[in-house]
């Protein structure tokens, strides 16, 4: 039987090639966007590990949505060089790096996620900023859940996919 | 040398990245926008149309006016139709540098910047042409 998109997807996020591709736009986003080259270790998630900030990319087709989280806590991105060396920077703006990082993330992965022949269509990163928030619909489809472990702070990669459900025209 | 270039994006890591790095290839006069409106603002100023840009680097995703948006409102100003536009974004497909480039764009740069990237671009739209 021919495997649904979201099946398809789901098994590319359950390769260890996907994992790589993850850890590879980490590299990339750390060397260009954070002028950081920390050396990172992966670690299992601990559900009481508090992130207070979000970069949130949504990406859908007409039969998946899905949602791409990158999260780290204020501390962390304050601690970053890019952060540290701006010349103009306000807690504020330094948060917001968050949004691109995560922008670039799923840049990287979509171009790798087409040799798959899965294409997909992105809206803008949007940032959320608020201790425990969660992300509903990425929360209860979680298929992808990795923690960095850099020597500025922790972060927290997660893709959420699920099957878009159609709307109907109440009569 | 005389230049100087416009940096448009909505994240302020972007512009701040890209103006460490064109400082290191010896420019000072460099402008920043947060999006296409306020580059436009930014070109449009009296003082900028008589010492236009040499070189507008700009984000294809933004708030309020994009890139491809900027791209299609320069064309229709005289005083940018010479100016070179260079896409950056996150988007590596095939499709989104054939879009960029048949919206006007000068060239394509994926992010985030690599420093020998940006000084490639450089030599190419602002020392060739200046030394033309």
């Amino acid at each position: 039987m021919q495997k649904t998109e979201i099946e398809l997807l789901q098994n590319v996020i359950k390769s260890g090639e996907f994992e790589k591709w993850c850890d590879e736009a980490i590299v990339e986003v750390f060397d260009g966007l954070f002028q950081a080259s920390p050396k990172f270790s992966k670690e299992i998630p601990n559900k009481n590990q508090i992130f207070e900030i979000s970069g949130v990319v949504a990406f859908i087709t007409d039969d998946v949505e899905a949602v791409l989280q990158l999260s780290c806590s204020k501390q962390t991105l304050l601690n970053l060089p890019a952060n540290l060396e701006s010349e103009h920077s306000s807690d504020d703006k330094s948060i917001m790096a968050i949004g691109e990082a995560t922008n670039i993330i799923f840049g990287y992965l979509k171009e790798k996620l087409n040799s798959y022949n899965l294409y997909y269509e992105k809206c803008l990163p949007i940032v959320i900023y608020g201790q425990n928030h969660i992300v509903l619909n990425l929360n209860k489809s979680v298929s992808f859940d990795q923690v960095y472990k850099t020597s500025y702070g922790i972060f927290n990669l997660k893709i959420g996919i699920s099957q878009k459900v159609a709307l109907t025209k109440a009569s | 040398m005389n230049v100087k270039i416009l940096i448009v994006d909505d994240f302020e890591i972007v512009r701040s990245n890209l103006k460490r790095i064109i400082n290191q290839l010896g420019v000072k006069n460099i402008f920043e926008a947060s999006d296409g409106q306020e580059a436009l603002d930014i070109v449009q100023n009296p003082e900028n149309q008589k010492e236009p840009f040499d070189l507008i680097f700009l984000d294809w995703n933004m708030p309020r006016m994009n890139g491809v948006e900027f791209l299609a409102k320069s064309k229709t100003v005289d005083f940018l139709k010479d100016v070179p536009i260079i896409m950056t974004t996150a988007e590596r497909e095939r499709k989104s540098v054939l879009q960029a480039l048949s919206s006007g764009a000068a060239d394509y740069i994926v992010k985030p910047f690599k420093a020998s990237v940006i000084q490639e671009k450089f030599e190419k739209f602002v020392v060739k042409r200046k030394s033309a």
